[in-house]
């Protein structure tokens, strides 16, 4: 007995060593180069959906410009064109709210809703305002932008005279648009490497692993966190009255004024599938969450059952499916019939139990947003 | 080395041990404290979350309002410190006990083994005579000194911090540590990142000899420590065992550093002798000399009954959970203060349907909206909390005008990788069950 403990602890010792030895030597990895995983999340998925959110957030700002420079229908309809498009752009950085995007505080600058429209008329009307201001988060973005181009009763030819007629109104609308251009461009600037080349800290050697604050984690986290509260319950959950013991919430639906509020949802959840299956925008497919599975599988091998990785892409295609079921203008919709929505919700809950459960898990991922000890 | 009852009760040996324990242990607890403090948890967990998860039976167990948690931490700093000290010894052990333990039955969410050590273990030092020597206390009032404790003192050390190894080996007897080498399966490959030993971590082999081998450690370290022969190296492999998992597992925190030095309390009177001889030399303070046994008596019939308690509360209440139907892992019965360290890998989600019958209005309620992350994380696979949440969710209900919300449980929790699978039955009325020591009915099989 005592040799075996013997022989058990001067293994750990030899295995202590070799880790205080020195790393200068990459490691060689058998089962999953979790380098290169993060390597093309990170640069064929995110810095790719950032700077497509860059370039959509300048357009809109230019597209807002001419409109108000100009203010009649073709340049009122450029300027919705304009936002669809840097709203669909928005929704391909919705898993990856993290570092630059939380620091800059992304969310807060460009979709925070339901919007608040007193709040908007009331900036638009004392002039003085300070969009930085947290107080100011449900008074601008895509959603007042909305609220601003779609909001009024009149006949869009009108619409335009309530800019031309009002210098304060056009103002705001500017500034909304310039506030969101800037923000876009600043989360950009910090992932591009050859600007904050945040990139190279993302898939540095010193972030693998699978503790708190190395990559892994706060990407699992960052997908989790916008799954679950994002797009479940503020896309779907809450407008369907989920969350509100059955009182629908028609305002509440992300693009109440724009009446596409399905349309973003669909492409959000599509931006989650991309990432699990490490694809970009092409369709061409790099190492992701599935590959990560399929090497760690052998941790739960059942024979019985689909793997991790299937069962998680049959979630997918199902809440995909039940997404598009829906119908837009989503305010109007579930006010007729909740019961789409409310399948939708019980699909999306399905799929992050996968994802935030047994993923989480296989991968050695704590969920948990705070730092602490366990045992 | 043997325990004889009889030497164990009225006999006497060097008090070096104890002293040098007493100010590890002040010295460890205080820099811990600062660590923290320093980390922000105080307000994160003590003030900021709006509910907390209290033990069965401590129901009446509030954080302080305000800053108050930060002058109990205050507290819990300064009496260690003056433990370490030995400055008005029993107060200071009377006062951390009472604080850090105040502390530690707020919110179960935060419970960890090596705090129920330390609860124990600052409860013990309360009793022992640890300042006659080398303190503040011994030095104002030289006929305090004492270079002799009575035995029964560091044999309750020694017992204690046995106890929890050797518990916690036997909790590693179990088909998956040993069998299928879960959670190191899971958990070392997640490491795969480690300089040289990453890729090693990776392979399946690797899982079952650190899983044999820690079984074995925690089974066996004690009585190796024990016996002279081997303690030097049995102490080599506390270091390096302590080490290694403080490596592997860095949110282990403070119980790798806290146990080897707490383990120093095994060996030889003589070593301490020396020890605590150049610490005195350091400080230029000459023990008086004193006839040995002098200074205490043998324990009272009360006392050594008090002894006897202890001792087999300590051997009983990690073997409860045979008490109850298990598995204990899926369930968590009588789990907690049993050792239980880093035994699986358990993560979960829980949502709760809400169904008011008076209104007829129905809904489901996010955790999120009420617990910080780690309280919604720790609830989600332990079903007493999940209760003690259904019970305060009805309540906050109430308060907005449902007359008698039912609220059930929808589950998924993931054990040791497997598939995740629901863990609460989600057809039963949480509001109308309520937390006792008898096995729960609506906890549903795991397989």
């Amino acid at each position: 007995m005592q040799k075996l403990v013997t022989w058990s602890l001067l293994t750990a010792l030899g295995l202590f060593i070799w880790s205080c030895g020195e790393d200068d030597d990459p490691r060689v990895d058998d089962n999953f180069d979790q380098k290169s995983f993060l390597v093309n999340i990170g640069t064929n998925l995110i810095v790719p959906a950032y700077a497509e959110l860059k370039d959509r957030s300048d357009e809109l700002y230019a597209s807002i410009q001419a409109f108000v420079a100009t203010p009649n229908p073709s340049n009122l309809e450029a300027a919705r064109d304009a936002l669809l498009e840097a709203r669909m752009a928005f929704q391909y950085c919705a898993p990856y709210q993290f570092g630059p995007a939380e620091q800059l505080g992304l969310v807060a600058d460009l979709n925070i809703f339901p919007t608040d429209k007193n709040r908007i008329e009331s900036n638009i009307l004392s002039g003085s305002y300070d969009l930085k201001l947290l107080s100011n988060s449900a008074a601008k973005g895509f959603p007042a932008l909305g609220y601003l181009l779609y909001g009024s009763e009149k006949p869009d030819e009108e619409i335009g005279n309530d800019f031309l007629n009002d210098d304060r109104r056009a103002a705001y609308l500017l500034d909304v648009a310039e506030t969101i251009s800037t923000s876009a461009a600043a989360v950009f600037t910090a992932w591009d490497p050859s600007g904050g080349n945040y990139l190279a800290e993302f898939t540095s050697d010193g972030a693998l692993g699978a503790d708190a604050g190395s990559s892994l984690g706060i990407l699992v986290n960052a997908l989790n966190l916008s799954l679950e509260r994002n797009t479940r319950d503020a896309k779907i959950g809450i407008p369907a009255g989920i969350r509100s013991l059955g009182i629908i919430i028609p305002e509440a639906t992300e693009a109440y004024y724009g009446g596409y509020s399905k349309q973003l949802a669909v492409a959000n959840l599509m931006t989650f599938k991309r990432l699990f299956l490490g694809e970009n925008f092409n369709g061409e497919r790099g190492t992701g969450f599935s590959d990560y599975l399929q090497a760690r599988s052998s941790v739960s091998s059942n024979s019985n059952e689909l793997s991790l990785e299937a069962a998680i892409l049959v979630e997918f295609d199902a809440a995909i499916a039940s997404l598009q079921a829906l119908e837009d203008p989503l305010s109007t919709s579930i006010s007729i019939d909740p019961a789409p929505a409310q399948q939708a919700f019980a699909q999306l809950q399905k799929l992050s139990v996968l994802l935030k459960t047994d993923m989480a898990s296989i991968l050695g991922v704590v969920i948990s947003y705070q730092d602490n000890d366990g045992d | 080395m043997m325990f004889r009852a009889q030497s164990i009760f009225s006999g006497h040996e060097s008090i070096a041990p104890l002293v040098i324990f007493r100010m590890l242990f002040g010295i460890l607890m205080a820099l811990s404290t600062i660590r923290f403090a320093a980390k922000g948890w105080i307000s994160e967990l003590y003030i900021e979350p709006r509910y907390f998860f209290t033990f069965y039976g401590f129901e009446w167990v509030k954080p302080l309002p305000g800053i108050g948690m930060y002058f109990v931490f205050a507290l819990i700093f300064i009496s260690a410190v003056t433990i370490a000290l030995g400055w008005r010894y029993r107060l200071s052990a009377i006062v951390f006990f009472l604080s850090f333990t105040y502390v530690e039955l707020i919110d179960k969410t935060n419970y960890l083994n090596h705090y129920y050590a330390i609860s124990l273990v600052s409860f013990l030092l309360i009793f022992m005579p640890a300042h006659r020597r080398f303190s503040i206390d011994s030095h104002r009032n030289p006929k305090l000194f004492s270079g002799q404790t009575p035995s029964w003192a560091p044999f309750l050390l020694k017992f204690q911090l046995g106890v929890v190894y050797f518990f916690a080996g036997v909790a590693k007897l179990n088909a998956d540590w040993l069998l299928e080498a879960q959670p190191l399966k899971i958990w070392l490959p997640a490491k795969s990142n480690l300089p040289l030993i990453g890729s090693i971590l990776e392979e399946p082999w690797a899982a079952y000899l650190l899983s044999w081998g820690g079984a074995l450690y925690d089974l066996l370290i004690v009585f190796f420590l024990l016996w002279a022969k081997s303690r030097p190296i049995a102490y080599g492999f506390v270091v390096v065992f302590h080490v290694l998992t403080y490596l592997l597992f860095p949110g282990i925190g403070m119980f790798p550093f806290i146990m080897v030095g707490l383990t120093l309390i095994y060996f030889s009177a003589d070593f301490h002798e020396k020890v605590l001889g150049k610490l005195e030399d350091l400080f230029s303070i000459q023990p008086p000399v004193q006839q040995p046994g002098s200074s205490s008596q043998a324990l009272t019939g009360v006392w050594r009954m008090a002894v006897v308690l202890f001792v087999s509360w300590q051997l009983l209440m990690p073997m409860r959970y045979v008490l109850y139907p298990g598995p204990l892992f899926w369930r968590e019965e009588g789990y907690r203060f049993s050792w239980r360290v880093m035994l699986m890998e358990k993560a979960g989600t829980v949502t709760f349907h809400v169904h008011d019958q008076a209104s007829g209005r129905k809904g489901q309620v996010a955790a999120y909206e009420y617990l910080t992350p780690q309280q919604e994380k720790m609830m989600a696979t332990q079903p007493d909390m999940i209760l003690q949440f259904a019970h305060f969710l009805a309540e906050e209900l109430k308060r907005k005008g449902l007359v008698d919300p039912e609220i059930r449980a929808e589950s998924a929790v993931s054990l040791n990788g497997r598939r995740s699978r629901p863990l609460i039955d989600p057809t039963v009325n949480l509001v109308r069950q309520q937390e006792s020591f008898s096995p729960k009915t609506w906890i549903l099989p795991a397989e």
